[in-house]
């Protein structure tokens, strides 16, 4: 494969050297092997290195230019929408290797391009249906006032029971589908980052409040603290539903430590107990949910609802535990950054 | 709000500086290869260089090639032969064959630009070399005849006139257009009209 510096020094050699080597070849001839009459072919020789000379001074710029050129053309092509435009990789190993960057560039941008209309299509719908569900609520309380008039005009009628029943139930569905279309969209606006350490600290002081005498935390931090996307009240409800956990297994006596360290993820938040521990098989059906151990009127929930915060923020839950020891949890949640 | 008027740059200094690189250039190429003959039409050239500079100068620089290749002819006589009329006589040869170029490339130029038909070699063959050399010998012919000889003998220095001027034109003169010519018209080195 050609180089731009060989083809550069080829014609350097071809068109200028090489003439200017005859010429002073031609000079350097003995007087008695210099034909009178074609004196002049030194001459001549020094009009064609001339010449040649000048070729080059062109043919080394067009060199040189023709990429440009085409980098310009394309970066005019994308700039103008046409994001699938690629160039034709050619040319000396220099150009094929810029090509070939400008190339997995604009190949980034058409990605880019693609996902940010998707996104605006995704927040476009997401509008159109919270004011769908907005608007939709007051019509609903309407509605809800006349089922509950109705209701109560016809109580005890078993005719009507039924309907009412199913009017109702009716209601509360519209009801909560228009509240969930309205949370979700807050979910998809909202997406301010919340300091960690503060939502652990005021969980902690809520916690403390309800009078745990035998209860010690130890709270060890990362600094500086970290950002994250999951809103306050969810990060407090996932590390809550675990230290909870872990004050019942623990019979409302031992220690918590938690503390917060990067992670490869991002930040990592680990809850450990002295509890009784748990033994694999029962780690792993507790980290699964809708299981509860050693709690009488457990039923899982809460742990399901750990998973389900975590892993709307991309993040995971894993335990380790050692029977008669403790157990530790620990979540590994993206660090919050700026919308791209 | 920018009330100024734009300033158009004068490309003035610009073209007379060239003009002047190319006419030193010729200059000194000229007076090397050229060799004065001993024929009854005098000092015409075995080859004459100069007929490079008729047809790629006047393509280029269009008015300011043809002063190019006048002035750099006219200097040339005197070093190498000194006769006024030689000089005066060879002119007008001179000016015809960087005019006919000239002004066939300068409508070219209104119609396409600086594009491939500019560039063209059938272009070049007919009107930058055959066609101007052709009128060239003849009235160079014409102009250096003397009256005591038969109209005959006008042959073989209109033939030496086409051979000093046609083979060069074309091996150098079409090489040096094609590599140089496209460059200078995008670096604006070029001059569109006749003389801007």
């Amino acid at each position: 494969m050609w180089r731009l510096f060989h083809r550069s020094l080829a014609l350097f050699i071809g068109l200028g050297v090489v003439p200017t080597l005859i010429i002073a070849i031609a000079f350097a001839l003995p007087s008695h092997l210099q034909i009178e009459q074609f004196k002049m072919l030194t001459g001549l020789l020094l009009i064609v290195s001339t010449i040649s000379t000048l070729c080059l001074a062109g043919l080394v710029v067009t060199i040189l230019k023709r990429p440009l050129h085409q980098l310009k053309n394309a970066q005019t092509k994308i700039q103008n929408g046409n994001l699938k435009y690629r160039l034709h990789v050619e040319g000396s190993f220099e150009m094929q290797q810029l090509f070939h960057g400008f190339n997995e560039m604009a190949s980034s941008i058409e990605i880019a391009a693609e996902q940010e209309k998707q996104h605006a299509a995704e927040r476009s719908l997401t509008k159109v249906a919270s004011q769908v569900a907005h608007d939709i609520r007051s019509p609903l309380a309407s509605l809800n006032v006349v089922a509950h008039y109705l209701s109560e005009q016809k109580n005890g009628d078993p005719d009507y029971a039924e309907f009412l029943h199913i009017l109702k139930l009716s209601i509360d569905r519209i009801k909560n589908i228009a509240e969930d279309l309205l949370n979700k969209r807050k979910d998809h606006e909202h997406q301010s980052p919340t300091l960690l350490h503060n939502a652990i600290d005021d969980l902690v002081t809520e916690i403390k409040s309800k009078q745990y005498n035998q209860l010690n935390f130890v709270i060890e931090y990362h600094q500086p603290t970290i950002p994250v996307t999951a809103t306050k009240i969810e990060i407090q409800r996932a590390i809550g539903n675990i230290i909870t956990n872990a004050i019942e297994a623990m019979c409302n006596v031992g220690t918590i430590h938690i503390k917060t360290d990067t992670s490869d993820r991002g930040v990592a938040i680990h809850i450990k107990d002295n509890g009784p521990g748990m033994t694999p098989e029962i780690l792993s059906k507790v980290l699964q949910g809708g299981f509860s151990h050693g709690k009488a009127n457990g039923n899982g929930v809460g742990m399901t609802i750990v998973r389900e915060i975590i892993e709307k923020h991309h993040g995971q839950l894993t335990a380790q535990s050692t029977p008669g020891i403790g157990t530790t949890f620990s979540i590994d949640l993206p660090t919050y950054s700026l919308p791209k | 709000m920018d009330n100024t008027l734009p300033v158009k740059k004068s490309k003035l200094i610009q073209n007379i500086v060239v003009t002047a690189i190319v006419t030193t250039i010729w200059v000194i190429l000229c007076t090397l290869g050229f060799n004065p003959a001993n024929e009854p039409i005098d000092s015409i050239a075995v080859i004459w260089p100069g007929a490079i500079l008729h047809g790629v100068g006047a393509i280029l620089l269009g008015g300011w090639g043809i002063v190019a290749t006048v002035l750099s002819a006219v200097i040339v006589d005197v070093i190498k032969v000194g006769s006024l009329h030689i000089i005066l006589g060879f002119s007008i040869p001179d000016l015809i064959q960087a005019l006919i170029p000239a002004w066939y490339y300068r409508n070219q130029i209104k119609r396409f630009g600086w594009g491939p038909e500019v560039f063209s070699f059938k272009s070049y063959l007919l009107f930058a070399t055959l066609i101007p050399n052709i009128v060239g010998a003849i009235i160079a012919t014409i102009i250096f005849h003397p009256s005591n000889q038969p109209i005959e003998q006008m042959w073989f220095p209109f033939l030496r006139w086409l051979v000093a001027n046609i083979p060069i034109s074309l091996i150098l003169g079409w090489p040096l257009l094609k590599c140089l010519g496209p460059i200078m018209a995008e670096e604006g080195l070029t001059v569109n009209g006749w003389w801007q």
